[in-house]
């Protein structure tokens, strides 16, 4: 057992106890340093499984390494340097143990070898994204952390069924294979990852926490949790065709959102779900080509989106509460260069030529092109000219547009700056150079992003959607920025079926009360019978029936004893 | 930026945004005209495809937006309501 | 030490301390001290004897010999030496709880409750120890007595009642139930030793076996098997450091470990085997039983507004999964029983001595009234959410891998509506400990909160802490435990 081969995921989570005890200055550069450390493990190591140990009887593999948990894996601790660069200037060290434990749960996740220490790993990350949101000191956010608490411990509840029915159906657990969702364990599983990855019905928790996290808690998350779950359909369910369904109904739904949302983290948060449901829609189809551009969107959208919540992290730490596009009226003079990473931010969530999430939008292009997916194509080809009118459009415009009285206040902390510029300045270098990229990803491809017949159409597709969104926006047509808060499916959960479960337990408990009632009254009936039939039984000298039945029974059994063998 | 109290141009990085598009949008439709440097699968094989797809885009979001507000727009709630309806609120 | 003499001590020390207690009871310090020294003394003899039990040491003890082949004696095995290590490790922590308690409340007669409860400690050895089902059937009524004043201990109304019920309830059931199940047993093997692999197996005929298991499981109602789980409820009135006791660290770890070895050392493959000798039926419907009990005892506690109440409820819930492990017949079932018992000792001994911090530093009782008291209660409120956690089966906590054998060994056994009625439990266990556990820790800190002005002590919380500590750890422990444990149901040739 002390043969233990590191898993990089366990690197983080050894610096939680560096962090809780280092000095406010030394915060940032332990996380950034853990970070490189895990890095370096892993890529140091060569592909393939550690050796397995026994644990309760069943072989637990710590470390399994091939290029699907790789490119995921680097975009992880890559995303752990750039929060901890980001989180500078804060003074809340359970903030930072809480992103530590969750990027180190959601990368050990990613290299463990066996079921039960993948859900150990996942529902370590969903716990610390939990104690994450309530770090946060935003209004309301305990209430977010508490439903993000139920949220992820029905997800590991889930899970842990899921397993067990697996490991009960005679499957070695040690291997991580395709699982089958008619099976009973690999449903639960199934509905557990649904969650994670944020599957319409349940992608309610992403939005609520990234809104109600601190801004640095918001970045965090973004890059830290649902691409867990794309990473999990990935191992296990490459391939499945409900995926495709899956993936096209949040690409809708987040798209819709994302267009009307005012705060402009959760419309992120809502972006970002469309973004992952073209990964989840990719992974549906399964084929080589379909999983490579998968996990390259994966790797792209964690850097693009992270770019966005930074700098409207930024904006949020200034204002003091949630960023939103009816109150961004000013910014530029008042945070100038959070104005201007903002526009880039903005065009590299878009899939603008340049940015990274570009290079892979061309290949998940290719990959459905190839297997004629007409509708998934134009869902995915159309949504970044939805996010460019409906994120980027809305946000510059409003940032740019003049008050005649700019708000007062001072630009975002250098660190944030800084982290933002970073996220950014990454999805630029790998959107110009994409060949790294395309190197890290499983299938063999030799690509050029930006052959003219690529290029092209994505320039006049972004051009035309541009030029209409801002008519629009000049003629009234679309809907002028305000205050409004938006229903989505948790006030169903919140609201009537939190009240249908009270009542169900107020009904349950009146039968239980009655039944005690009822218990009782037969038992003390009982009880008053035996009385008197005892009491009648007590004068045995009294000429009654009871005396005789007595004298009776006593002699037949002393008889009995006496005489029968 | 001047500091005279002029008054400000109403329309802020309009100019500019409409510019870039206009030269993306340019660029774009006209190397798949003249070019024929066009993606070829259904509508992207038509010279414009894409174009039409970006319309398509900018189209739905704002009817989207607009059908949000209009349909799902949370109406304030009453400070009593607001505390009972969290299920994590309490036991 | 040698193997004898750390058993001796493992028996005598919290005998000895009865008296200590009572006899140093002035000044206090000395009386905490002696507690608490005792406590550690008999943790210590229980540690040396676990590295004993893992070499196989045949270490025997015997005090008595009333008839021929039943002897009141001791010996060490795997699963009584790892159930009175963590007990008496955990019973430390009680220790130097109970005294800051004590202190805090300005309780009346601490030494009195501290006698008892190491008396409580005594028996619970004893039972752990026990090398025969008459020295268990002896140190299980001595509990039983034991533990009765600590019921009574605050002397009101309400407790005398709990007392009595408490009483009555354990006494009749063992003298009515399992005494007649012991003596039957004896005439069937003349002698009533514990043995891996059984002592009923093949000596039985299916009749028999089935009465025999029911005699045995519902005599033994320190396990909370319904019908006879009233008490439990009912003595939930008591104070915090006897409610410990009671439910964490002796009376309701007692019942669990008489039925695992009862399963594992009475019956073995009588239970269930390949012949039709065995006492499937019953198994099969004590199985129902439990399981339809955890889930009403979880759906129970959701509605209970008192935090000690909703706490002896989940308590019932998590003994009833023990029963169901222990009836499938599987050694899977027997690890996940025993996995479940150390696991639920440690959580639920963190989440009484919680509670029983609150209730001493700010007298609030009510679960409304534990909103937002995680925020000046901090270390205490954390260990109170681990031990929630471990306690509903949330991974990566130890509570979550006994619930996983657990639902992994039902489906083995074919029983797929036992692992479903398991799953349901762990799921209104959520419903129940979940918010109780986000509301303190998340609302709004309460301004008026403490009684005394110092908060908690340091020895009302640390314990806290450490038993949240032990619970973590549990998790690197699962797979020694597994080996450790396996002499348990490999039959001796």
């Amino acid at each position: 057992m002390l043969a233990l081969t590191l898993n990089p995921g366990f690197v983080p989570l050894l610096a939680v106890f560096l962090v809780l005890a280092a000095p406010r200055g030394l915060r940032a550069p332990t996380m950034a340093g853990a970070a490189v450390l895990a890095l370096w493990l892993l890529l140091d190591h060569e592909f393939g499984a550690a050796s397995a140990m026994a644990q309760m009887g069943l072989p637990v593999v710590l470390l399994n390494l091939d290029a699907l948990n790789r490119i995921f894996g680097i975009a992880l601790l890559l995303a752990l340097i750039i929060v901890a660069i980001y989180s500078g200037a804060r003074r809340n060290r359970y903030e930072d143990a809480a992103i530590l434990t969750m990027c180190g749960g959601a990368v050990s996740a990613l290299f463990v070898g066996d079921l039960i220490s993948f859900v150990a790993s996942a529902s370590l990350a969903g716990l610390a994204a939990a104690w994450l949101v309530f770090c946060s000191t935003l209004e309301d956010a305990n209430r977010a952390g508490g439903r993000l608490l139920i949220w992820h411990g029905l997800e590991g509840l889930l899970f842990l069924v899921g397993v067990a029915f697996h490991l009960s159906s005679g499957a070695q657990s040690a291997v991580l294979g395709r699982l089958d969702v008619a099976t009973i364990g690999g449903g639960f599983i199934f509905a557990a990852l649904m969650i994670r990855v944020g599957a319409p019905l349940a992608h309610v928790w992403l939005k609520d926490a990234v809104s109600h996290a601190s801004p640095v808690g918001g970045v965090a998350l973004t890059a830290m949790t649902t691409m867990l779950g794309v990473y999990g359909l990935a191992r296990f369910f490459p391939g499945e065709p409900l995926l495709l369904a899956i993936g096209a109904a949040m690409i809708v739904i987040g798209a819709f959102y994302a267009a009307a949302e005012d705060d402009l983290r959760r419309a992120g948060a809502y972006a970002l779900m469309a973004q992952t449901g073209v990964c989840v829609a990719l992974i549906g189809d399964g084929a080589p080509l379909a999983m490579a551009a998968a996990e390259g969107t994966a790797f792209t959208a964690i850097f693009a989106f992270m770019a966005l919540q930074a700098t409207l992290g930024a904006v949020v730490e200034r204002v003091g509460a949630a960023a939103r596009v009816s109150a961004l009226a000013g910014l530029s003079r008042a945070m100038p260069i959070t104005s201007f990473l903002l526009i880039g931010a903005g065009l590299a969530v878009s899939a603008a030529p340049g940015f990274a999430l570009y290079a892979t939008h061309t290949v998940a292009l290719q990959a459905t092109a190839e297997w004629e997916k007409l509708w998934l194509w134009t869902l995915i080809a159309a949504l970044p000219a939805v996010l460019l009118v409906s994120l980027t459009l809305r946000i510059v415009l409003a940032a740019y547009r003049p008050l005649a009285r700019p708000p007062r206040m001072n630009e975002a902390p250098y660190s944030m700056l800084l982290g933002a510029g970073l996220a950014s300045f990454f999805c630029i270098s790998v959107g110009l150079a994409p060949r790294w990229l395309y190197g890290l990803m499983p299938a063999e491809l030799s690509f050029d992003a930006f052959a003219i017949d690529r290029l092209a159409p994505q320039l006049e597709l972004l051009g035309v959607a541009g030029l209409l969104g801002v008519a629009f926006r000049v003629f009234g047509l679309s809907p002028k920025a305000n205050f409004a808060q938006l229903l989505d499916i948790d006030a169903l959960y919140r609201g009537p079926l939190a009240s249908a479960g009270r009542w169900s337990g107020v009904l349950l408990l009146r039968a239980y009360g009655a039944w005690q009632e009822l218990s009782r009254g037969v038992a003390r009936a009982i009880a008053a019978a035996v009385e008197g039939w005892i009491s009648r039984c007590d004068r045995p000298y009294a000429t009654s029936i009871a005396s005789f039945v007595q004298i009776a029974v006593i002699s037949g059994v002393l008889g009995l004893m006496l005489f029968a063998r | 930026m001047s500091k005279r109290p002029q008054p400000p141009s109403q329309s802020g990085l309009v100019g500019v945004a409409i510019l870039f598009c206009f030269v993306a949008a340019a660029v774009g439709l006209g190397f798949d005209f003249a070019v024929r440097a066009r993606g070829n699968f259904w509508i992207g094989a038509e010279p414009g495809g894409a174009a039409a797809i970006g319309a398509g885009a900018a189209v739905f979001s704002v009817l989207a937006a607009r059908a949000a507000l209009l349909i799902l727009r949370r109406r304030p709630p009453a400070p009593i309501e607001e505390e009972g309806g969290d299920a994590g609120a309490h036991s | 030490m040698s193997a004898e003499l750390a058993l001796l001590i493992a028996l005598g020390a919290p005998a000895a301390q009865t008296l200590l207690v009572l006899a140093l009871a002035r000044p206090p310090g000395l009386r905490d001290a002696v507690h608490v020294g005792m406590t550690l003394l008999t943790a210590l003899a229980c540690a040396s004897l676990l590295s004993a039990a893992a070499h196989g040491e045949a270490v025997r003890l015997v005090l008595a010999r009333p008839l021929p082949n039943v002897d009141l004696a001791f010996h060490v095995e795997p699963l009584g030496a790892l159930m009175a290590a963590v007990l008496s490790g955990l019973g430390v922590l009680h220790a130097l709880h109970t005294a800051g308690y004590a202190r805090a409340t300005h309780e009346k007669a601490p030494a009195r409750q501290m006698a008892f409860i190491a008396l409580a400690n005594a028996a619970t050895m004893a039972v752990a120890f026990s090398a025969n089902l008459f020295t268990f059937f002896v140190a299980y009524q001595g509990l039983i007595l034991a533990v009765f004043p600590l019921v009574a201990h605050r002397g009101d109304e309400d407790s005398r009642k709990a007392a009595r019920a408490f009483l009555a309830t354990l006494l009749t059931a063992s003298v009515g139930l399992l005494l007649p199940a012991m003596v039957w047993t004896y005439a069937i093997t003349s002698a009533l030793e514990f043995q891996p692999g059984g002592v009923l197996a093949g000596r039985v005929d299916a009749l028999t076996a089935n009465v025999l298991l029911v005699l045995y499981v519902l005599g033994l109602a320190m396990a909370a098997m319904p019908p006879l789980h009233r008490w439990l409820a009912a003595t939930s009135v008591a104070d915090s450091p006897a409610l410990v006791t009671i439910q964490a660290l002796a009376v309701l770890p007692a019942g669990a470990i008489g039925l695992l070895k009862i399963a594992a050392y009475v019956f073995g493959p009588a239970l269930h085997s390949e012949s039709m000798d065995d006492a499937t039926l019953a198994s099969r419907g004590l199985i129902l039983l439990a399981g339809v009990g955890m889930g009403g005892a979880a759906l129970i506690a959701l509605s209970r507004q008192d935090v000690r109440e909703r706490l002896a409820y989940s308590a019932m819930a998590q003994i009833l999964a023990v029963a169901i492990g222990v009836l499938l017949a599987l050694p899977a079932g027997l690890f996940a029983a025993a996995l479940q018992v150390v696991a639920f000792s440690c959580a639920s001994a963190t989440l009484l001595m919680a509670v029983g911090t609150t209730v001493a530093v700010t007298t609030r009782e009510r679960v409304a009234d534990y909103s937002g008291l995680g925020r000046i209660m901090p270390w205490t409120f954390a260990g109170f959410a681990v031990a929630s956690a471990s306690m509903i089966g949330l991974p990566p906590f130890a509570g979550a891998w006994s619930k996983l054998w657990l639902i992994t060994a039902s489906t083995g056994a074919g029983l797929v509506w036992a692992a479903g009625l398991v799953a349901l439990a762990a799921i209104l266990t959520f419903a129940h400990l979940g918010p109780l556990a986000v509301s303190a820790l998340a609302g709004r800190a309460p301004t008026d909160a403490f009684k005394r002005p110092d908060g908690a002590s340091i020895l009302l919380a640390a314990p806290v802490v450490l038993g949240a500590l032990a619970t973590l750890a549990l998790l690197l422990f699962a797979d020694p435990l597994a080996s450790y444990l396996a002499p348990m149901w490999t039959p001796r040739s």
